[in-house]
């Protein structure tokens, strides 16, 4: 299984949070809740990626805020989310994914086709899998 | 950053732009229409102000007065002969002219005769209005509630823009401070500016303190200069002010409306620290502060 490709037990774009740059904080995060998965990812109408915003963001994001929580919250993703992350191809093998993952002490990894958003790696998946073929 | 651009005026009016880098534009008139002849004095002697300073110019007057505060109050010449009036201003001097409109049925008339739509403060969340201003195509001016913090404005963009309409002006005319008093907050120029879309200043407004004479609403004219100046400094696309040659006569607004023999002043003034604004920005640029 370790070799195999990691697109294969990726979550489906239709299963977890994507939202548009325009999109405001609270949706990623109701998003987020309703997938109950720490990231959300921004594409463009071509489901191209452009950014993610993770859990980790949102902590982050919390503690250097300066504004009320009712501007907060309707803040669009494009100010506050993360143009620097990490993602794989489809070429990318579930052990290589997990040694990234593992690496960076990332959770979820955005599986990208050229630049295109098709499906989320997420680890906690990766190890549900691993122990019921073990 | 700089705002959406757009035109205000049809027909052969001396058509007005308002957004981005434009020249500041004044939005201007008596708080109701009183008459016909007051109505048609008022525009003349505002237009020559403008003319003389080369401002470009929106006339401002309504038809219906729905917010007074008393029962007693003067509510306004009614819609007909009120868009009549307006439609003779526009006519007669060629300049665009707004008014607002408190019923949605009456928005696709005032529209026939408008050249902006104006919504009222107390009315900027309600969907019904804002549907019907956004479905009559003109350009809207959006005044922030008193009650309204200036990032949730952005709902009733959204709203607009749902509706299909993008051609927006954000103005602050004050936010309830307590009972019976405003503050002037001008972040919010900057917040609201953040929609994209011009935002307006409303001086005269802005210095009111709402029926803080129990059964109709106080000001200090005393303030606006130095506002004016405040807000053409922070960065604004239009100037509003209620113009009267007598307030103290005024059928309404008589503590808040300015002196027309104020406005040269103010509007001077106002045009000058504009100017200074776009001159610091193309010096320094767009303000990029961490």
């Amino acid at each position: 299984m370790l070799n195999d490709l990691a697109k294969i037990y990726s979550i489906d774009v239709k299963d977890f949070p994507v939202v548009k740059e325009n999109d405001i904080l609270k949706l990623s995060l109701e998003l987020m809740s309703k997938y109950r998965i720490g990231i959300s990812v921004i594409c463009n109408d071509l489901n191209e990626i452009q950014s993610i915003f993770t859990d980790g963001d949102f902590r982050r994001l919390i503690l250097r805020n300066q504004k009320p929580l009712p501007a907060l919250l309707v803040t669009e993703m494009k100010n506050i989310s993360n143009k620097d992350f990490l993602s794989v191809n489809t070429d990318t093998t579930v052990l290589q994914a997990i040694q990234i993952m593992t690496k960076n002490k990332i959770l979820n990894l955005p599986v990208l086709e050229g630049n295109k958003l098709i499906g989320i790696l997420n680890l906690e998946r990766v190890i549900n899998f691993l122990i019921d073929n073990e | 950053m700089t705002s959406k651009k757009f035109e205000i005026g049809y027909g052969n009016v001396k058509k007005v732009i308002i957004g981005s880098n434009s020249p500041l534009v004044f939005i201007g008139g008596p708080c109701a229409i009183e008459s016909r002849e007051h109505a048609l004095f008022m525009a003349v002697a505002i237009k020559n102000v403008c003319e003389k300073l080369e401002i470009p110019f929106i006339f401002k007057s309504c038809y219906d007065k729905d917010c007074r505060s008393s029962i007693e109050s003067f509510h306004g010449v009614g819609i007909d002969e009120g868009l009549d009036i307006l439609s003779e201003v526009r006519h007669k001097l060629k300049i665009p002219v707004v008014s607002d409109f408190s019923d949605p049925a009456w928005a696709k008339e005032t529209a026939e005769v408008c050249d902006l739509i104006q919504i009222p403060a107390y009315l900027c969340r309600q969907t019904s209005i804002l549907r019907a201003a956004a479905e009559t195509g003109r350009p809207i001016h959006l005044k922030k509630g008193q009650f309204m913090s200036p990032w949730n404005m952005r709902n009733s963009v959204k709203k607009i823009e749902k509706f299909g309409n993008e051609k927006i002006i954000l103005t602050d005319r004050g936010t309830f401070f307590g009972y019976n008093s405003l503050i002037n907050d001008f972040r919010s120029l900057t917040i609201m500016a953040d929609t994209g879309y011009p935002v307006c200043y409303d001086a005269t407004h802005s210095i009111q303190n709402p029926t803080s004479m129990g059964n109709i609403s106080g000001g200090e004219r005393r303030f606006i200069p130095s506002l004016v100046r405040a807000a053409a400094a922070a960065g604004i696309d239009a100037l509003f002010m209620e113009v009267h040659d007598e307030p103290p006569q005024a059928l309404s607004d008589p503590n808040t409306q300015i002196y027309l023999s104020d406005i040269e002043m103010v509007l001077a003034q106002a045009k000058a620290f504009h100017e200074l604004n776009q001159k610091l920005r193309s010096t320094w640029g767009e303000d990029n502060v961490k």
